[in-house]
C-alpha cells in the first residue's frame, strides 16, 4: 500500500477523538471520508499531515514509516477548509511559495508557476492579491500551491464546504481533471455524501472515532449508517 | 436627490463641530500668526518670520531627532513584541502574563519619564545596584544613560510605554488573522519554522499592523514631556522646541513657535493621507 495507517488513536485530555483507525490506500487513489461534524476526521487528516501528534499507532508513506518525522519534512500538504492564501503574497507567489522555499531557480520557478496558472485557468489573475479573487479561484489557487511541489499525498479537508452550490460543482469537476492529471493520491474528507460518492474512488465512513471503508460504492449506498438510502427515500417520497 | 435621514446630518455636524472644526481654527490661527497675519506685536503680512527660523539648522535638527526617537523606540517595540507575539502567544492570551501586560499602559509619560531619570541617573537605582555588586567602583564610572548624546533614556522610556499597546495589538492580531493556520499550512508545503516566521507570519503581522505603526509613529514625534526631561537642550524634539518659542522670554519667537506647529501638521497629515492611502478597504468578491 502507498499509504498505511495502522491502529491510530488521539486523545484531547480525557475524550478519545480517533479510536483506532487502520486503513490502506493505493497509490493514486482518491479516499472520501464521509462524517459528521466532531467524528474525528480532521484530527486524522492532521495527524497524517504531521501537524497533531497521534498519542498512539503509526503511519506509513511508500512503506517508510513517517510518524515521528516533522510535517514540514514529511511532503504531504494538508489543505485546510478554507484555502488559507498567504495575504501578503499575489496569486503567483502563493502558487510559487513551495518553490521559493525549496530554492529553486527563478527561471524554473517562473516556468513552473506560469505552467500551473495555465492548467487551472488561472492566467489573467497572477498579479492579484488574494481579496481580489472569488471564493472558486482561491480554491483553485490553493490547489496549484499543493500541486506544484509535486507531493505524493493531498489531504483535503473539505475543501469546498465554503463555496456556493454552482462553484462547488466546478471545483468538484476541476478537481477530478486535475487528480487525473497529476495522478494525485488523496484522502478527500467532507460531510457531503453526494460529494463523497463524486470524488472518491473509494469511500469511506467515520463515526465516533472509527472508520470504515467501504469495498464498492454499492456496499456504501446500502450501509444504513451511510444515509444514503434514507436519502434516496426522501426523494422517492417527494 | 436622495433626502438625507435627521440622524445622519446631526451626526454630521457633531463631528464637523467638535472634531473638523477646532482643527481647521487651531491650524488656521497657527498660519495667520506665523504669516504675522494676527498677535498683539505682529504688523500685517510678513514671511520674515518663516525665513528666521530657517536661518539655521534647528528646526530640521529638531524634525530629524525627532523621527529617530520615534523610529528607534518604535524599532524596538515592534521587533520585541512581535517576538512575544510569536513566540508565547499563548502565554500572553490568558493567565498572569494577560494581566501584567497590561500595567505600563497605566503609566502616564511624565510618571515614566521621572521614574527612568531616577532609575537610569549617574546616581539613579540602577547604577547604585551595579556600585554595590562591585561592577562599578564609583558613581563617576557609571555612563550617562539620562540627557545623554545617544538619547539612550528617552529610547528606553517611549520603549517602555509602548511595548504593551504593541504587545496587545500583536497577540490579538496572531490570534485573529490566523498566524498558526498559516504556518502549519507553510510547513505542510516545506517550510522549516525560520521559513514561515520570516515569510509568512512577520509580513502579515507588519501588514495589519502598519496603520497603528505609522499612528504611533505619529504619537511619537509629537512627544513631549519624555525628551524634556531625559533630553539634552539640544538638539530639542518639535515639541519642546515648539514649547521654548511659544512659552520662553522673547515674544518675537512666539510666530515662529507657531510655524514650526504648522510644519508639524503638514507632516503629519501628510503620514495619514499614507495610511489612508495604503490602508484601502479590502474586501472579498
Amino acid at each position: 500500500m502507498f499509504l498505511q495507517i495502522n491502529h491510530i488513536q488521539k486523545k484531547y485530555k480525557d475524550k478519545l477523538v480517533i479510536q483506532d483507525v487502520s486503513f490502506g490506500l493505493e497509490a493514486h487513489q482518491t479516499l472520501s471520508i464521509l462524517g459528521k461534524s466532531g467524528c474525528g476526521k480532521s484530527t486524522l487528516l492532521k495527524i497524517i499531515a504531521g501537524i497533531e501528534e497521534q498519542n498512539k499507532g503509526d503511519v506509513f508513506l511508500n512503506e517508510k514509516n513517517i510518524s515521528n518525522i516533522n510535517s514540514n519534512e514529511r511532503n504531504i500538504v494538508y489543505l485546510f477548509q478554507e484555502p488559507l492564501l498567504f495575504p501578503n503574497l499575489n496569486v503567483f507567489e502563493n502558487i510559487a511559495f513551495g518553490l521559493r522555499i525549496r530554492k529553486l531557480a527563478s527561471a524554473d520557478v517562473e516556468q513552473k508557476v506560469e505552467q500551473m496558472l495555465e492548467s487551472l485557468e488561472l492566467k489573467d489573475h497572477d498579479k492579484k492579491m488574494p481579496h481580489q479573487i472569488s471564493g472558486g479561484q482561491k480554491q483553485r489557487v490553493a490547489f496549484g500551491r499543493a500541486l506544484i511541489i509535486n507531493p505524493p499525498l493531498i489531504l483535503l479537508d473539505e475543501p469546498f464546504s465554503s463555496l456556493d452550490v454552482e462553484t462547488r460543482a466546478t471545483m468538484q469537476q476541476l478537481y477530478k481533471t486535475i487528480a487525473k492529471k497529476f495522478n494525485i493520491t488523496a484522502l478527500f474528507v467532507t460531510h457531503d455524501l453526494k460529494e463523497a460518492l463524486l470524488m472518491g474512488d473509494k469511500i469511506s465512513y467515520m463515526d465516533k472515532g472509527l472508520l470504515e471503508i467501504f469495498d464498492s460504492k454499492k456496499d456504501f449506498i446500502e450501509a444504513d449508517k451511510t444515509g444514503v438510502k434514507s436519502e434516496i427515500e426522501f426523494w422517492n417520497n417527494l | 436627490m436622495s433626502k438625507q435621514k435627521p440622524i445622519h446630518i446631526i451626526s454630521f455636524l457633531l463631528l464637523f463641530v467638535f472634531a473638523i472644526l477646532p482643527l481647521i481654527l487651531g491650524f488656521g490661527f497657527a498660519l495667520a500668526y506665523s504669516f504675522g497675519l494676527i498677535g498683539g506685536l505682529n504688523q500685517g503680512f510678513t514671511l520674515d518670520n518663516w525665513s528666521a527660523l530657517f536661518e539655521n539648522n534647528d528646526v530640521v535638527i529638531s524634525f530629524l531627532y525627532s523621527g529617530w526617537l520615534a523610529i528607534a523606540s518604535l524599532t524596538l517595540s515592534v521587533v520585541i513584541s512581535m517576538a512575544i507575539a510569536i513566540f508565547f502567544h499563548k502565554k500572553f492570551s490568558k493567565g498572569i502574563y494577560s494581566y501584567l501586560v497590561y500595567m505600563p499602559l497605566a503609566f502616564p509619560s511624565i510618571v515614566a519619564a521621572f521614574f527612568f531619570a531616577q532609575f537610569l541617573g549617574n546616581s539613579g537605582i540602577l547604577s547604585r545596584i551595579c556600585y554595590q555588586l562591585g561592577i562599578i567602583d564609583n558613581i563617576q564610572s557609571f555612563p550617562n544613560l539620562v540627557n545623554d548624546q545617544y538619547s539612550f533614556g528617552i529610547i528606553v522610556a517611549q520603549f517602555f510605554l509602548s511595548l504593551p499597546f504593541f504587545t496587545l495589538l500583536y497577540t490579538g492580531l496572531y490570534q485573529t488573522e490566523r498566524i498558526d493556520d498559516y504556518t502549519q499550512l507553510a510547513n505542510s508545503l516545506g517550510a522549516k519554522n525560520r521559513q514561515s516566521i520570516f515569510r509568512i507570519s512577520i509580513p502579515i503581522l507588519l501588514k495589519k499592523s502598519f496603520p497603528n505603526i505609522v499612528m504611533y509613529f505619529i504619537f511619537k514625534i509629537g512627544a513631549y514631556e519624555v525628551p524634556l526631561l531625559l533630553g539634552r537642550s539640544t538638539p530639542e524634539t518639535v515639541s519642546v522646541l515648539a514649547v521654548r518659542k511659544l512659552q520662553k522670554f522673547n515674544l518675537y519667537d512666539i510666530p515662529q513657535g507657531y510655524a514650526v506647529a504648522v510644519i508639524y501638521t503638514i507632516i503629519i497629515l501628510s503620514l495619514l493621507m499614507l495610511v489612508l492611502k495604503t490602508n484601502k478597504n479590502e474586501y472579498d468578491i
